[in-house]
């Protein structure tokens, strides 16, 4: 296959962002890998880390495969019975008064075998403008979603709906099925050539009668098939066995050839141990092909039950007589059925423990507020957060932990049925609060003032060194010097956050630190050393002069103008004057 | 079969998948054997990193510092100093040196029109963690070359790389200028006295400095034969000895048993020195399983999911389950990287030797 038909998607979604900031994202998928998702999905958009926390991330995963989630960002699981099988990415970039879009829809799951091991397809576009797919849109109004930190942003923000051009589309089975969508082969548009491209069938196409299942997918386009018409099936080749494919046996081998096309077998290549995860499909009708390729593979489930998985695909219609160039997967080898063999794919699902529909996090101190399922409660599940057992009245801080997920286990051993996991919903205006504790110090309130400034500080490998051990306010003597200094840097940044504030959740954000510095820097407080007060009064000023010289005067700043405003009287008028913040 | 059109799926955006280009800079550790290795490793070598292989990274990380020093906070700083390294970077692939991490970025952006450009993309994926000044930043705070509280130069740093000058002036697409520019700062770094730098590193570590003349700057790694020099580290070599080849057995054998072959995974017949904490929480407990009847691939899947677990992630993170009697890879992760680079393999000893020893 040329190289020009290969990339990499970490590397495509980077390039189309490339240039600005991407300020919401939201990602779908079936398997998720926190490990995967946390050190390479999330700091390709957060700049390495920097900016986590800091915008709306959120991610909907299949209930049965979340296994925990970190800090930073947001997961969501419906609480439905359909599989959750859609694979999207969808990241919001801004640069200045410059947006856009960047729409990445394919068969990758995030995971390291979805983004870099498997043969997989994707389908990568920019967009002018903040704009969401409808089908993705529909998603968001659900109630199990519509909390979410992106849903809200969403809703807040100016997104427009993405139309597609007449080439192609992006389609959703949330509402209808896929196959009711793409209406291309019906008994009026007959086919007279196929190639599908799937790694998983299903033996329950035959399980009402031969083929007689509505479900039945191959059934469904049996029925438009012209007479003397080919399907070119491709099936993932089991490694080390050259003429064995995974699928159910009885339905491919047998029950297949009876339909009224010829089908042709092709066994694809696991290449550098590379399994083929894809999924396409191409009808040939008349004269013009038809192409769908997304998440659903060649299934009723996927493709034709109304409730089926929730899956996303994109119909292309490339406008040419002959099918696209590498549309199809390299090192593919026809074989005939006689020398097939069918090897059942390994069956990965597992029974969980779902006894929670919901957690949700109020703030530092107070415990859960937890959604049991039919009649579960704490008598026969052990809920855990971390390696902590939680009880009813149990308080939870979760600026103590790493993890956002709580683990539900049954209290007596059940063989069989593995632990399920909940992710603890966060208010949207908590999503950022990392920041925020209550009883904190001037001197810790400082600190968080640029703290990402001080995580910035190179060293990443060693990071033991605290922000407070770092801050020269803790060392004994009063270090008047190097605080004016530290000042410096923190006012930059402060500077630089109030000109680059994109939302009013970033302005929010920044006011909610300001006030806390602010108030806790009283220089009338008793009992202060002379020095002490005199430091309070200079990081005051130092704040306010900072916010006078922001340089922008739009709606967005108005919070911070009024902040200016209020606490002018506040500052001395000798040190209204006095250049605090400039080197 | 349909015949290949005229048009291709890049016109309809679509691409086939394959690994990205640059670097893997985060390798999986499923039984946390590197975790275990890096302790030892800082109990013994503890003023280099794994990174550490010769005396002028430090002195060009000393420089790409010293040209962003003119900015007012540490996030500019830092910002400034990964954009010198990149430059740096291109220029090394440029005159052909090609030893340094980042390689393969280094060889896209010279390649691309207009190229060398002043600003661009980083070169690794992780550049702040694995660039120069990710990897040296310790060890030159800790010779006392770096400020402890901010991101820059001491006197004594200052000083060192005087001969460096100010930052090259470079203009986008034009390699003569470039040349010019990274040349004379080569030059300064190659009058700077090396051996002043590995005096001081030396002086840091006597002990060590000691030992390895000894066993005349061998590049083997020969931890045992050295632990008699090393005082109260000690225990901590001879561990480390047998620990290494040990462990690289112990992940052969998981390896292959990823792959559905068989393994034999022996038990490690030294007890660790007392404080050894990652031994303790990662490994103690399943390798005292190993070499009983237990099957080894159960020991193994064991080891993992602890390990994982006690970094926060869950079932579906892990590589690998024990079913059936089988050690089995599981689909959502059955790829997984390689272990850590070869250097670190040896708890730092080819670092020691090849930065210590005299030219």
């Amino acid at each position: 296959m040329p190289d020009s038909l290969q990339a990499s998607l970490e590397e495509r979604l980077r390039e189309e962002s490339e240039g600005g900031r991407v300020v919401a994202a939201f990602f779908s998928t079936y398997t998720f890998s926190r490990e995967f998702f946390e050190n390479v999905s999330l700091p390709l958009i957060t700049e390495d880390g920097e900016r986590l926390g800091r915008f709306p991330v959120t991610v909907v995963v299949d209930r049965d495969q979340f296994s925990g989630q970190g800090r930073g960002y947001g997961v969501v699981c419906p609480p439905v019975a359909r599989t959750w099988h859609a694979k999207l990415v969808l990241l919001y970039c801004r640069e200045g008064q410059n947006k856009w879009t960047v729409l990445g829809v394919g068969s990758g799951n995030l995971t390291r075998a979805g983004w870099e091991r498997n043969q997989e397809l994707f389908r990568v576009s920019r967009h002018a403008g903040w704009r969401i797919p409808r089908c993705v849109d529909e998603w968001l109004d659900e109630p199990w979603l519509k909390q979410s930190a992106f849903a809200v942003w969403r809703r807040r923000s100016d997104v427009g709906a993405l139309n597609y051009t007449e080439n192609a589309r992006l389609l959703g089975s949330w509402v209808e099925p896929i196959w009711s969508q793409v209406g291309w082969v019906a008994a009026s548009r007959r086919w007279s050539e196929a190639h599908i491209v799937t790694p998983y069938c299903e033996q329950r196409e035959t399980e009402d009668g031969p083929l007689r299942s509505p479900r039945g997918f191959f059934q469904r386009i049996a029925y438009s098939a012209r007479d003397n018409a080919v399907l070119h099936l491709y099936l993932a080749g089991v490694p080390g066995r050259d003429k064995a494919v995974y699928g159910p046996g009885d339905f491919l081998g047998k029950q297949l050839p009876k339909l009224r096309f010829r089908t042709h077998y092709h066994r694809v290549d696991p290449t550098d141990g590379r399994p083929l995860h894809a999924k396409l499909f191409a009808f040939r009708i008349g004269n013009a092909w038809r192409l769908l390729t997304g998440s659903p593979n060649a299934s009723g489930s996927a493709l034709t039950d109304e409730a089926g998985n929730v899956e996303l695909a994109v119909e292309l219609r490339p406008g040419t007589r002959s099918l696209p160039n590498g549309f199809l997967p390299s090192r593919v080898r026809a074989i005939r059925l006689e020398e097939l063999t069918f090897v059942e794919p390994p069956n990965h699902t597992v029974k969980r423990w779902h006894a929670l529909q919901s957690a949700r996090y109020l703030g530092p101190g107070e415990p859960l507020v937890v959604s049991w399922c039919n009649g579960h409660s704490f008598d026969d599940t052990c809920l855990r957060l971390g390696t902590t057992e939680l009880l009813a009245d149990s308080n939870v801080d979760l600026d103590e932990v790493e993890v956002r997920h709580l683990e539900t286990r049954p209290r007596r051993r059940r063989p069989g049925i593995d632990a399920a996991y909940v992710p603890i919903e966060l208010p949207p205006e908590r999503f950022d609060a990392a920041l925020e504790a209550p009883g904190m110090t001037a001197a810790q309130w400082l600190a968080a003032l640029g703290a990402a400034a001080d995580n910035a500080q190179g060293d990443p490998g060693h990071t033991a060194t605290t922000r407070a051990g770092r801050n020269p306010q803790t060392t004994a003597t009063f270090q008047w010097r190097d605080r004016v200094r530290d000042l410096l840097g923190r006012l930059q940044w402060l500077r630089d956050e109030l000109r680059e504030a994109e939302s009013a959740q970033d302005i929010d954000r920044v006011t909610r630190l300001l006030e806390g510095v602010w108030h806790s820097h009283d220089p009338s407080t008793v009992d202060l050393s002379a020095m002490e007060r005199a430091w309070r009064r200079w990081v005051r000023a130092g704040l306010w002069q900072a916010l006078g010289s922001v340089g922008r005067n739009d709606r967005l700043i108005t919070p911070i103008a009024a902040l200016h405003e209020r606490w002018r009287p506040k500052v001395p008028q000798k040190m209204r004057r006095y250049p605090i913040g400039q080197t | 079969m349909a015949q290949a059109g005229r048009s291709s799926i890049t016109s309809l955006s679509l691409f086939w998948s394959v690994p990205p280009e640059q670097e893997r800079t985060r390798p999986s550790d499923p039984l946390g054997l590197d975790a275990i290795r890096e302790e030892l490793s800082g109990k013994l070598v503890p003023l280099l990193t794994g990174r550490t292989r010769r005396v002028e990274d430090f002195l060009w990380t000393l420089a790409v510092l010293r040209w962003s020093s003119h900015e007012t906070s540490d996030v500019r700083r830092l910002a400034c100093a990964l954009q010198w390294e990149r430059r740096l970077k291109l220029w090394w692939f440029h005159i052909g040196d090609e030893h340094f991490a980042g390689i393969r970025g280094a060889r896209i952006q010279c390649a691309e029109p207009g190229a060398p450009r002043c600003t661009g993309r980083a070169l690794l994926r992780d550049q702040r963690a694995q660039g120069l000044i990710g990897s040296h930043l310790r060890p030159l705070r800790d010779l006392g070359l770096v400020r402890d509280d901010r991101l820059e130069l001491t006197a004594d740093g200052i000083d060192v790389v005087q001969g460096v000058g100010d930052a090259p002036k470079l203009e986008d697409g034009d390699w003569t200028v470039w040349n010019a520019g990274f040349s004379r700062a080569s030059g300064g770094i190659g009058k700077v006295p090396v051996g002043n730098v590995r005096e001081r590193i030396c002086r840091e570590m006597p002990r060590l400095d000691a030992a390895l003349r000894a066993v005349r700057w061998r590049i083997q790694p020969a931890w045992a034969l050295v632990a008699g020099k090393l005082g109260e580290d000690a225990a901590y070599a001879r561990f480390a000895h047998r620990f290494l080849s040990w462990s690289s057995e112990v992940k052969r054998s998981f390896d292959r048993m990823l792959e559905g072959r068989s393994a034999r995974c022996p038990s490690i017949r030294l007890k660790p020195p007392a404080g050894l904490s990652s031994w303790e929480e990662l490994a103690q407990p399943f390798a005292a399983r190993l070499g009983r009847r237990e099957p080894v691939g159960q020991v193994l899947a064991a080891w993992h999911r602890h390990v994982y677990t006690r970094r926060g992630y869950g079932d579906g993170d892990l590589l690998a389950v024990w079913e059936d009697g089988r050690l089995i890879a599981r689909p959502p992760s059955m790829f997984y990287l390689s272990d850590s680079e070869p250097q670190e393999r040896d708890c730092r000893w080819s670092n020691a030797v090849a930065v210590m020893r005299p030219r």
